[in-house]
């Protein structure tokens, strides 16, 4: 019986057992369960390598030993360049430091561009592997894209003068550029690192989580499960255990619209989800699923799993979202930009994008904190890429496109 | 105070506006750029010391009761309003021609101004090209509005005719956002009306 030692205890009875990796059966022999488990990799103690198996993070003998998360100064995501990635030829995306809105058709690219920032990025997460950067940073790619065969090959973008894709993250004191071959499947590189990223990287995808997130983890580690990684790697943060003390009030009050249209708080029993309205506690699953999103971002802020800092990639907010509550999103992402979080979020929203704009337009927030993006496709097929202030400066902008064919639409009588 | 009168429509200027022509009324305009094939020219501009206005107006009530008598009828509806169709069109524009015909007016307006300024010596002209030339820089507004009665989408009746004022306003931002996109408005005395230092009445019986 292993109930009646303290945790510390446990974790150096599985060390001393089994050195610096162990599975999670060895865990389990020293009394440590999968759940613990994965509240350990989200508070960084220990690393998940792969299925089933793990390893100490260097330096992290007991919890009080643990390393504070590193804040250093403002992080924003500068640049992300993608050469024959993709949809893409070439694309260069300069993000600014606030809320950076990714507008175009299906099929050009926006998530992708999200997702290769963000596997970079996430991959220098917790540091000090022995695997090294360059496995980390590939094998977070095919976790994240899942390509068949687990072959990174097939995001090669395969044209004329292609058959490489290299794709470029720039941040604050950080730079890396990777590179891989669409045939080679031992081409991966890695070059030009340039020190590490500050901040963390949470990927909010366009499905909800916190109805899925009940046995989700272990499931994912247990078995080979087709989801992408970022799944994974959201609800890991949303395991993270609440942060101590009463949140500052900067943030209540950034909550505090969100937490309105949820009608109460969002929190985590038993691994399972639920949002507190007055009286009634209500399951997750049973909450629409609009605003299921809201209650992830709402926790992910609570327990310090998204802060200053930090980069929020969000993937379609507006997603089973009634328009009504876009103006609490718009204001919601204004003031957690103004707060130090960087954005990039993919949209077809045309209020999202309309309302965020005239604060643009009308300089109600900062020239620096809103930047649109439109992904285009030319002729060739490749995806172009420009980005201006407001939406108005944009050179493609399929949203407003349709809504001009819908009036049309109408001043034809319906007549197509 | 000046007040204009286009069509039903009455604009009554304050007193903060210097300068208020209608500028394809003028002598200017007529013996100025009038002559180039082509060019269109805005109803009303107007300036005071902070802003710019330059205004056009788009009157579709009476074609859409043409339209809607002709229906009646059982007939094609043929004749067009003076003030919502232009010369040589069939029927009201969509969308984007619509917009483009603000946006070519607006075009055509300053490059008037700018001729009539250089070759006509034409004081008020040579005030707003100075202003329209330095305004970027001096933080000043230019306000481009079309002012639409009797959206033509649904004869200004449709749920939807403040949503389309709405994708207009979108549209027209992004022809005219080499000139200014702060701000831009398609306005309508159906709904609620904000242009600051005018009062506009409907004459309308």
């Amino acid at each position: 019986m292993t109930s009646g030692r303290k945790p510390d205890e446990r974790w150096g009875e599985l060390r001393r057992a089994h050195g610096s990796t162990f599975t999670t059966a060895q865990a389990k022999g020293s009394g440590i369960s999968a759940p613990v488990l994965t509240q350990a990799v989200a508070r960084g103690q220990i690393r998940r390598l792969e299925r089933g198996r793990y390893e100490f993070v260097e330096g992290d003998k007991s919890a009080s030993q643990r390393p504070a998360k590193r804040r250093p100064g403002p992080a924003p995501l500068k640049l992300l360049e993608l050469e024959n990635f993709g949809v893409f030829e070439h694309a260069k995306f300069e993000f600014c430091p606030g809320v950076n809105v990714l507008i175009g058709e299906n099929g050009t690219g926006k998530s992708h561009a999200m997702l290769a920032a963000y596997s970079i990025l996430r991959a220098f997460h917790r540091d000090s592997s022995p695997r090294g950067v360059a496995a980390r940073v590939e094998e977070k790619l095919k976790a994240v894209f899942k390509p068949e065969d687990r072959r990174l090959g097939r995001l090669v973008r395969r044209a004329r003068g292609g058959g490489t894709a290299r794709v470029s993250v720039e941040s604050h004191g950080f730079s890396c550029e990777i590179s891989f071959n669409h045939q080679d499947p031992d081409s991966f590189a890695l070059v030009n690192l340039r020190r590490q990223p500050t901040g963390s990287s949470i990927f909010v995808p366009s499905r909800e989580l916190i109805a899925m997130y009940e046995g989700f983890i272990g499931a994912y580690e247990s078995f080979n499960l087709s989801f992408s990684e970022v799944y994974y790697d959201t609800c890991v943060a949303l395991n993270a255990p609440l942060s101590r003390g009463t949140r500052n009030t900067e943030v209540q009050a950034l909550l505090a619209p969100l937490l309105d249209a949820l009608g109460g708080r969002v929190f985590e029993k038993s691994g399972r989800f639920y949002v507190q309205q007055g009286q009634a506690k209500l399951e997750a699953h049973l909450v629409s699923e609009g605003l299921r999103k809201l209650a992830t971002i709402v926790h992910l802020i609570n327990n310090g799993s998204l802060e200053r800092n930090d980069i929020l990639f969000w993937d379609e907010p507006e997603a089973n979202l009634n328009p009504a509550l876009s103006k609490i999103v718009v204001h919601f992402l204004v003031e957690l930009a103004k707060q130090g979080v960087q954005i990039v979020l993919a949209t077809h929203d045309y209020s999202v994008t309309t309302r965020l704009s005239i604060l643009a337009e009308n300089e109600i927030v900062e020239p620096e904190l809103i930047r649109f993006f439109s992904l285009a496709k030319t002729k060739s097929g490749a995806v172009e890429v420009s980005h201006a202030p407001t939406l108005a400066g944009l050179s493609a902008n399929p949203i407003l496109d349709e809504h001009e064919a819908l009036y049309d639409f109408e001043l034809r009588g319906g007549v197509a | 105070m000046r007040t204009i009168a286009e069509g039903h429509l009455r604009f009554e200027f304050g007193p903060e506006w210097k300068h208020v022509e209608q500028w394809d009324k003028t002598p200017a305009f007529k013996a100025g750029i009038h002559g180039v094939d082509g060019i269109r020219a805005l109803d009303i501009i107007a300036l005071s010391d902070d802003e710019c206005l330059l205004l056009e107006i788009k009157d579709f009530r009476a074609q859409n009761d043409e339209q809607a008598s002709d229906e009646a009828r059982g007939r094609r509806a043929k004749r067009r309003s003076k003030h919502a169709v232009e010369p040589g069109e069939a029927e009201a524009p969509g969308a984007d021609a619509l917009v483009e015909q603000v946006a070519q007016k607006v075009a055509g307006t300053l490059a008037g101004l700018v001729g009539a300024a250089r070759m006509q010596d034409t004081r008020y002209a040579g005030e707003f090209a100075r202003f329209l030339a330095a305004h970027r820089s001096e933080g000043r507004k230019v306000r481009v509005v079309l002012w639409i009665e009797g959206e033509p989408t649904s004869k200004g009746k449709s749920l939807r005719a403040k949503s389309n004022l709405g994708t207009l306003t979108n549209s027209l931002k992004r022809k005219v956002q080499w000139l200014s996109h702060k701000p831009v408005q398609v306005l309508s005395s159906a709904s609620p009306p904000t242009l600051p230092g005018v009062t506009v009445t409907d004459t309308r019986p």
